[in-house]
């Protein structure tokens, strides 16, 4: 089976910092390339659409899965914060593999970043999605990850289908949409990331057995954030058990 | 030599835009100040191109309804139903709204969830039970068509897109501007727009004791508000709070405009009460049970047949006709 890892590009152009480590004052930093990965799984299983799976008991396929990255910031050995408040990622499946950018090599011992979209960008004030052009990660999205009825972004989208009456089909079809300010979900993951010069990975795990622990998927069949706000919360405290770094 | 080549085809591309004349939005000056995003100043191009949008069954998914059908302008864009059948006969959960005088919204739908005129068709259009398409796949439709190409690239110097989409139809909706009801003549000086029934019916609104114009008040007839107007103690559906999140906005609805209000029943949010003579039963009543989220401007009030005659003559003389003709 193929590995469900797919990788998203940064786009890193970065000015040249003055601490470069050990390197003589004559000659240029090692320089890196880093992507972010994310390995979308069910309790280990690699997660492909369409596919069932068993989540607390119930067969459940999924057709979308896909969150809004943001808010990303590095520390790095060498005292370097790498700070990219306004690129935006959006994690998904379908999603190519692509690697861009450069930073200088020097380990990685804090991720900050958060899943969502930041209150300005998502109250649309500024610049909306029609706005934006076909490879911003914020503009239209197919699917789409923009609200129509609530101004704002999806910040996480997962759609498919379950078995509501246990003879192991999926029938019905189930959306957990989470969106607006409150569900936005900081992660502050303090780790140690080898930098070597040339490509390097950051991958991140998403297990969506954990993401939708203590949730019934035979009867639980759909939060739009506000029409269903216990789930949506509940979903939104195991997103931060959900997605770790690797 | 590049970089002055690539300014002088950017000019060729946006100059079919800032050579369109602009379009006056004729609006008495009683009336606030219209807000109107830079980047959408009307102009005929636009509001032509949006009106040609906005009447225009390619629009739904199976090019079965268009804007009009739930906006009849013959109803001061409303359907005369409690909901209006989408796609395929799909029902939503609320009743549709007149679109005169939107351009004054600042937050949009009945739950205010919508933050500009330039986002909000994207509501109908996408929406399941209604016109259940995706922009992007409307997109694709439409711009196959040559006619409304140009029609984009003359009005915004771009081809059609979810932005001109939205844009345009934003750019049709401000103009549909209502004020020239009899109540608007009366209250510019013309003391007979208005028959005397009327009048005591205007009395009888302003009066402390009916407390209409603690919600209803202002040039559009509404303080553009959210208040829980105690018609359910048990909401189906959650109102404001689906956007705040906030339990505390259960069962709020944006307080309507009440013009033209005589030809826009059913009434409320789900179109549940037929009349204007059960609407005020249900204002005289104060509502059901008071609930903790109810509006606390609610007051019950009895009224006498006759009051009633002439309260409803009052709403009456808010009707306006006169954008029926220009369409």
């Amino acid at each position: 089976m193929k590995p469900a890892i797919k990788y998203f590009s940064l786009a890193i152009i970065l000015a040249l910092f003055g601490l470069a480590c050990s390197k003589d004052n004559d000659s240029e930093p090692d320089m890196a390339t880093l992507a972010f990965a994310f390995d979308f799984h069910v309790d280990g299983e690699s997660l492909e659409l369409g596919k069932d799976y068993t989540i607390n008991g119930t067969t459940v396929s999924f057709d979308v899965a896909n969150f809004y990255i943001g808010g990303i910031e590095l520390e790095q050995a060498n005292g370097t914060t790498i700070g990219l408040q306004n690129q935006y990622l959006l994690a998904g499946l379908d999603n190519t593999a692509t690697l861009n950018g450069e930073i200088e090599v020097s380990d990685i011992s804090k991720a900050r970043f958060f899943v969502g979209v930041d209150p300005t960008t998502n109250s649309q004030s500024e610049t909306d999605f029609t706005s934006r052009p076909s490879n911003d990660p914020l503009g239209i999205q197919d699917p789409a990850m923009h609200w129509n009825w609530n101004t704002g972004y999806k910040f996480l989208r997962m759609d498919g289908n379950t078995d509501t009456d246990g003879d192991g089909v999926t029938e019905t079809g189930v959306a957990y949409h989470l969106g607006s300010d409150p569900m936005l979900k900081n992660f502050d993951l303090t780790t140690q990331i080898d930098l070597e010069g040339g490509e390097n990975t950051l991958t991140f795990s998403f297990d969506l057995a954990t993401f939708f622990t203590g949730v019934d998927l035979s009867t639980e069949l759909d939060t739009h954030t506000g029409n269903n706000l216990p789930l949506a919360e509940l979903l939104h405290e195991n997103l931060g058990n959900a997605l770790t770094l690797e | 030599m590049h970089s002055w080549l690539t300014i002088f085809g950017i000019i060729l591309i946006i100059w079919p835009g800032c050579q369109e004349p602009s379009f006056e939005i004729k609006v008495p000056d009683y009336f606030p100040e219209m807000k109107i995003p830079e980047d959408n100043v009307p102009t005929t191009a636009r509001v032509e191109l949006g009106q040609r949008l906005f009447f225009d069954k390619s629009l739904s998914l199976d090019s079965s309804i268009s804007c009009r059908s739930c906006h009849l302008p013959e109803l001061a864009f409303t359907d005369g139903k409690a909901i209006s059948p989408g796609i395929h006969g799909r029902m939503g959960n609320r009743n549709s709204p007149s679109i005169l005088n939107a351009a004054y919204l600042d937050l949009i739908n009945k739950d205010g969830g919508v933050r500009s005129l330039e986002l909000q068709p994207l509501v109908p259009i996408e929406d399941e039970n209604e016109m259940g398409i995706p922009i992007q796949k409307l997109v694709k439709r439409l711009e196959k068509d040559r006619h409304y190409q140009k029609m984009a690239m003359t009005a915004y110097g771009r081809n059609l897109d979810a932005y001109v989409i939205t844009r345009s139809l934003a750019s049709f909706v401000r103009t549909l501007i209502s004020s020239d009801s009899p109540y608007d003549h009366f209250m510019q000086g013309d003391s007979t727009a208005l028959s005397p029934g009327a009048q005591k019916g205007l009395e009888l609104f302003r009066s402390e004791r009916l407390n209409c114009t603690s919600c209803h008040s202002g040039f559009n007839l509404t303080n553009n508000q959210f208040e829980n107007n105690g018609l359910y103690q048990v909401y189906e559906d959650p109102g404001r709070s689906l956007i705040t999140l906030d339990s505390v906005d259960l069962g709020k609805f944006r307080v309507p405009s009440l013009r033209n209000i005589a030809i826009t029943a059913p009434y409320m949010h789900d179109g549940s009460l037929q009349t204007l003579e059960e609407v005020l039963t249900h204002y005289q009543k104060a509502g059901q049970d008071p609930t903790t989220t109810q509006s606390d401007k609610l007051k019950s009030f009895i009224l006498s047949e006759e009051e009633e005659k002439q309260l409803i003559s009052f709403l009456q003389g808010l009707t306006d006709s006169i954008y029926l003709a220009e369409l």
